[in-house]
């Protein structure tokens, strides 16, 4: 309890106290004049954070649509299907192992310009008018960086599905085997449904890690190209806080984002255990 | 017996003694005062920097003992703060031209004016390196740091490949367009520059200088003019200009610094533009194209009478707090650390451009050399002042993304400037 005190409760709480200030985090707080919601009020107008919370949206819909799907392809492939699935199974967790600032200088150099794999390769097979600046096209930076986060994410969760799945008893597929279900039925009525609690949880993580998203951002485009086509809640709080020097602005964006993080999460949990009960 | 008794006791006395003095010095170095100096950059910028404080806390004669940390990543400005927020800062420490307007303007740094009269230095300081340690608007002429190392705005070009297409190195906007209609007509990019980052701002940075200094840039800041100010948009208007022509090749719109320099490097284009502080990974990088030679153009009027050469970024500044608890040890830090003999060392190792004139006589490297003999002195005024350091983080980003676009042939310099306008507008509604 102390230690969840000392290093939750605390910042959390400090971080809501500075949102309600001035303070610039080169002064002494004492310093700061309590300013009311006018942080709050300035971000409705700020173009800059209301890019942000777009991207972050964009960015989470399509991870949300995408990550917990591919995750359970994935690792019903490895549970059933495929011969070598150690193999498979060691290549298929690579991105999840591999440290996510490695992985993403990795994926800048992919997807350079110039240089890079995917455009060489375009060029190379005659596909030129392709070859674009993956990442410092306003068009296309959003979607290169989202496709690298679901790239890394995916084998993450492919784990938990996996864990899921072998939960599911073998007599209930063996059940629908000789009931005739085909592997498309066992799939909808025996496999997803068992996995409910399972998606549940992606799903929440999944939610948490969209609003969390950082490094992947700051290291591949920094919020660019552009006016901040690929800018998120946490980068845009970052630079706020510690270029800016903007802590108190800063704290507001950072409540914010733990206000929307909360709300989606509550109705998420609420949607999932009213589904539990029916 | 007697003998052998007799030079045991000698041998022990003159090794007592030995211990007893090296012990008195042990002691004397321990009991000094220590001086804590902070470095906001890697160890790799300045490497000779650890062994010579290292020589200078081994004499026992020396009044402190200097412990310098570096840092170089972003948790230094936290850690700075911290302490400051604590009241106990470092006695001597580092910051960067935006950062030391915040902290001069609030009253936190000691003035240098009387240490620099004393040592000399107000007279051979470079005076536009003097006004730029001041705060914004200097009314009593305060020097609240040390700039370190000078940098000049500069186009680099491939003197090799100046020389094979015939191309006379350029002056003015007449000149540039030649040279790189010649290397177009050699299949070759003109200029090339790293826009994705700060090298974009860096592109109005030069032509802004010669158009109209730095008065417009602090009015800009304090609220009394506005980026988008006509002049400013004539200014980004011959950028964009020189982007349609292609003067500047567009595909600079994609680049970082790295492989800006690695297609100058490589040949495949005549010119880089950026600051002479990418000598070093110029340098780097030609280290494995034998043949590869460099230098800087002297000099190239982008407007008709032009008020200063070019804009320089008189390095970041070294500060000591208002409220320093061992004034005396600070500045005998500075005096090391800012004297000739760390000086010469770090010209002839590191390469640094001093803003001391006479400090840099050992420089050797060509491209640095023509910055000193050619451009550091036709910019010793106050109009000298770089930009990319004269406008807030939040501003500065804007810019370059703006700038980015404009090359990209999505925005026009008017929209630009109006962004950056409307950015600091919001920022300054943000802040109170």
């Amino acid at each position: 309890m102390i230690i969840y005190t000392i290093f939750w409760a605390v910042p959390i709480l400090s971080t809501l106290s500075f949102s309600f200030t001035n303070w610039s985090g080169i002064t002494a707080f004492s310093k700061a004049d309590f300013v009311g919601l006018k942080n709050f009020r300035q971000m409705a107008h700020d173009p800059i954070f209301i890019q942000s919370l777009k991207n972050n949206f964009q960015y989470g819909i399509v991870m949300v649509i995408a990550v917990p799907p591919l995750s359970f392809f994935i690792a019903y492939l490895l549970d059933t299907h495929i011969p070598f699935k150690k193999f498979f199974g060691f290549l298929a967790y690579i991105p999840a192992i591999l440290p996510t600032v490695v992985v993403m200088l990795l994926w800048r150099w992919i997807l350079n310009a110039q240089y890079g794999l995917v455009n060489t390769f375009l060029k190379a097979v005659g596909l030129e008018q392709f070859a674009i600046g993956w990442l410092s096209n306003v068009d296309t930076a959003l979607w290169a960086v989202t496709f690298v986060s679901i790239w890394k994410t995916v084998p993450t969760y492919t784990i938990l599905a996996l864990a899921g799945l072998q939960q599911i008893p073998v007599e209930y597929k063996e059940a629908a085997i000789i009931d005739g279900a085909n592997e498309w039925q066992r799939i909808i009525h025996i496999i997803i449904p068992s996995m409910r609690s399972v998606f549940y949880t992606i799903f929440t993580l999944v939610i948490i890690d969209v609003f969390r998203v950082f490094e992947l951002v700051y290291i591949m485009t920094e919020g660019g190209p552009g006016y901040y086509s690929t800018e998120m809640l946490l980068t845009y709080m970052y630079k706020s806080s510690f270029s800016s020097y903007m802590a108190g602005y800063g704290s507001a964006i950072a409540t914010t984002t733990i206000l929307i993080v909360l709300v989606i999460t509550a109705l998420n949990l609420k949607f999932s255990s009213r589904s539990e009960e029916d | 017996m007697k003998k052998v008794l007799c030079v045991l006791c000698i041998m022990l006395c003159a090794l007592s003694s030995m211990f007893a003095a090296g012990s008195a010095e042990t002691k004397a170095t321990s009991d000094r005062p220590v001086v804590r100096v902070y470095c906001g950059w890697a160890e790799t910028q300045l490497p000779n920097w650890r062994g010579l404080v290292e020589e200078y806390n081994s004499n026992p004669d020396n009044p402190i003992t200097i412990q310098l940390e570096f840092f170089g990543s972003s948790g230094y400005f936290d850690r700075l703060n911290a302490e400051f927020l604590a009241g106990d800062p470092p006695e001597v420490f580092q910051l960067t031209k935006t950062v030391f307007n915040e902290y001069s303007a609030a009253g936190r740094l000691y003035d240098l004016r009387d240490y620099l009269a004393e040592t000399g230095l107000s007279e051979t300081l470079n005076k536009g390196a003097q006004a730029w340690a001041g705060p914004l608007v200097n009314e009593t002429g305060g020097v609240y740091g040390f700039p370190d190392f000078a940098n000049t705005s500069c186009i680099f070009y491939n003197t090799k490949m100046f020389e094979e297409y015939g191309i006379e190195e350029p002056t003015d906007m007449e000149s540039l367009r030649e040279a790189a209609r010649i290397l177009n007509e050699h299949g070759k990019k003109a200029i090339v520059t790293g826009a994705s980052d700060w090298c974009a701002t860096d592109l109005l940075s030069k032509v802004q200088a010669q158009l109209c200094g730095t008065d417009i840039l602090i009015d800009a800041y304090l609220g009394n003019a506005q980026y988008n100010d006509p002049i400013l948009v004539e200014a980004l208007t011959i950028v964009d200009n020189m982007v349609k022509e292609n003067i500047i090749d567009p595909s600079s719109a994609d680049y970082n610094d790295d492989e800006a320099i690695a297609e100058f490097v490589s040949g495949n284009a005549g010119m880089y533009t950026a600051h002479t502080a990418m000598t070093a990974p110029i340098d780097s990088m030609a280290a494995s194209m034998p043949g590869f030679e460099y230098n800087i153009i002297k000099n190239i009027d982008f407007v008709e009478d032009p008020l200063i050469s070019v804009p320089v970024t008189w390095g970041q500044m070294w500060c000591i707090p208002a409220d320093c608890k061992n004034l005396d040890g600070a500045l005998e830090a500075l005096s090391y650390l800012f004297g000739e003999y760390v000086a010469n060392d770090t010209v002839e190792k590191v390469g640094k451009i001093y803003n001391v004139e006479s400090w840099n006589k050992n420089l050797t490297h060509p491209a640095l050399r023509t910055a000193v003999d050619y451009q550091m002195p036709s910019s010793a005024t106050a109009d000298s002042f770089y930009l990319v350091d004269m406008v807030s983080s939040k501003v500065l980003e804007n810019l370059n993304r703006g700038i980015q676009q404009m090359i990209q042939g999505r925005l026009t310099p008017q929209e630009v400037l109006d962004n950056a306008q409307q950015t600091w507008v919001d920022e300054q509604a943000q802040r109170q």
